[in-house]
């Protein structure tokens, strides 16, 4: 009789690890670091605006509100669109700044 | 690296098809047919929605961070920060320049760094976050595939016994185990290139679309396709989809990508031989295809593997057969800061022979086994357009 526990087969083989994951390109890897828990927070604040969207798209529409119909919520073509224009618009305030005046470094 | 800029000039080129294409992804919906499955967010057309609200709503956020940073304003600023930098220093943009020089000009430089820092980061975090997901749910997408492994339509043929090369061991691009380390290698390719492509290929557009562009014998005669290192096999399934009648084949050396790509293939009902084998080394008898087929193959294998996988295409190939290998445009036009991308995609994006492969002449590789080559690469485009014929 098969064994229900015996692991699955995964048909994986050993593999070479990437050398450069903690790649430094800001000069300190703290200040790498730093940036990218930026962006990782940004994706956090950036998925609970569009769960409230959601739950404010299910409310004016009258329907029920909970985690199935959240999580099964598909944003129209047009709600697609502004959102991801607005979107782009959180990123770029956000990071604007970092696009500093053309003045290459050295002159 | 993919460059975006590669697969615009590419879409534009084919944007009087991409209507007809769309409209035949949108009917080529999931069938419904995997034993066991798992999609509870369900699907739009083909592509199965993440399964998670939040996980969708980080790899959006990301794609947009992507965007930002490889078309957007901070890409433009890097991109103009490095012409700055070279005309600064007097030297001619049109030009390479030695990889020394370039980094030394362009590391220091805090804009080129900083658009460096977030395309890096948004790659990894996105690889981290499907990663995490998918093995943390491991028992239930091992269950799926398992199912899949055997049913039909198509079958999947994989050989524990293959001895996996070295070169296919590498954690290409930074993907979590690699190819052939990661039993969610497929998963995790599919969803990570889907937000490359930022919903430009969410029903296999782009896949539908190259396999549109795919030169014919001249007498018409398609019994056997072959899509070489067929990954998460869209463009084998996009073959299928436009022969019926041929048998098609995807081929690839790492067995969780074969396995996801015919688990896909069965969900979308479609009749695809999956295999296991090595590209340089297929065992099909002389003359058995009458089309092979790769998309971004060769860019990922070192030279000589590149010149065996040629020589191995011309042998399986009948005469008057086709090869329509797509990949980097060799031939393109090179400026000081496109090679320093390249540079750095091979370099920092574990991207092994990327370099490697810019010094392969294609063309004349394909012409020293026998074919008949034919390039019709623009200048200006990062991705080429070969097709070399058997001689009949």
């Amino acid at each position: 009789m098969a064994d229900s526990n015996a692991p699955r087969p995964t048909y994986t083989v050993e593999f070479i690890p990437s050398a450069t994951r903690n790649a430094v390109f800001l000069g300190n890897p703290t200040l790498d670091g730093m940036m990218h828990a930026i962006l990782a927070i940004g994706a956090e604040v950036w998925a609970d605006k569009r769960r409230l969207k959601i739950i404010e798209s299910l409310m004016t529409a009258k329907r029920e509100v909970n985690f199935d119909s959240i999580e099964s919520y598909l944003p129209t073509p047009e709600q697609e669109k502004a959102w991801a224009a607005e979107r782009d618009l959180m990123i770029k305030n956000a990071f604007g700044p970092f696009i500093a005046p053309i003045i290459p470094s050295g002159s | 690296m993919l460059n975006r800029r590669s697969f615009i000039s590419v879409g534009s080129a084919l944007a009087a098809l991409l209507p007809m294409l769309a409209g035949a992804g949108r009917a080529h919906a999931k069938s419904g047919k995997l034993p066991v499955e798992y999609d509870p967010r369900g699907a739009v057309g083909r592509l199965e929605r993440l399964p998670l609200l939040d996980l969708e709503s980080r790899q959006d956020f990301m794609a947009g961070v992507t965007a930002f940073s490889t078309t957007g304003e901070l890409a433009q600023a890097a991109r103009a920060h490095g012409e700055a930098i070279i005309k600064a220093k007097g030297l001619d943009p049109t030009k390479e320049l030695p990889v020394e020089t370039a980094t030394a000009l362009f590391e220091s430089d805090p804009v080129i760094a900083m658009r460096d820092r977030v395309w890096f980061s948004a790659h990894n975090y996105e690889h981290d976050i499907l990663d995490g997901h998918f093995k943390g749910h491991a028992e239930r997408y091992l269950a799926v595939l398992e199912a899949a492994d055997r049913a039909g339509p198509g079958r999947l043929e994989l050989n524990p016994d293959l001895p996996i090369p070295q070169y296919a061991r590498h954690e290409i691009h930074q993907q979590p185990g690699g190819y052939v380390g990661n039993p969610f290698a497929g998963h995790i390719y599919h969803y990570a290139t889907n937000m490359f492509y930022r919903g430009g290929n969410d029903q296999d557009e782009r896949h539908l679309g190259y396999a549109a562009a795919c030169p014919v014998p001249q007498d018409g005669g398609v019994k056997r396709i072959l899509d070489l290192g067929t990954g998460i096999g869209q463009l084998a399934v996009a073959m299928k989809e436009r022969f019926p009648p041929a048998e098609v084949t995807g081929l690839d050396v790492a067995a969780p990508m074969l396995r996801y790509a015919h688990m896909r293939a069965v969900d979308l009902d479609r009749d695809v031989i999956f295999t296991q084998r090595l590209a340089e080394d297929t065992r099909y008898p002389d003359g058995h295809f009458d089309i092979v087929i790769s998309y971004i193959l060769f860019h990922e294998v070192p030279a000589d593997t590149s010149r065996a996988i040629i020589a191995e295409v011309h042998r399986i190939l009948r005469p008057g057969g086709v090869f329509y290998p797509m990949d980097f445009n060799l031939s393109a036009s090179a400026t000081a800061f496109r090679r320093y991308g390249e540079w750095k995609d091979h370099r920092w994006n574990n991207e092994r022979w990327r370099l490697e492969h810019a010094t392969v002449d294609f063309d004349a590789e394909m012409r020293k086994v026998g074919f008949t080559v034919e390039d019709r690469s623009d200048k200006t485009a990062i991705f080429g357009k070969i097709t070399g014929v058997k001689a009949a």
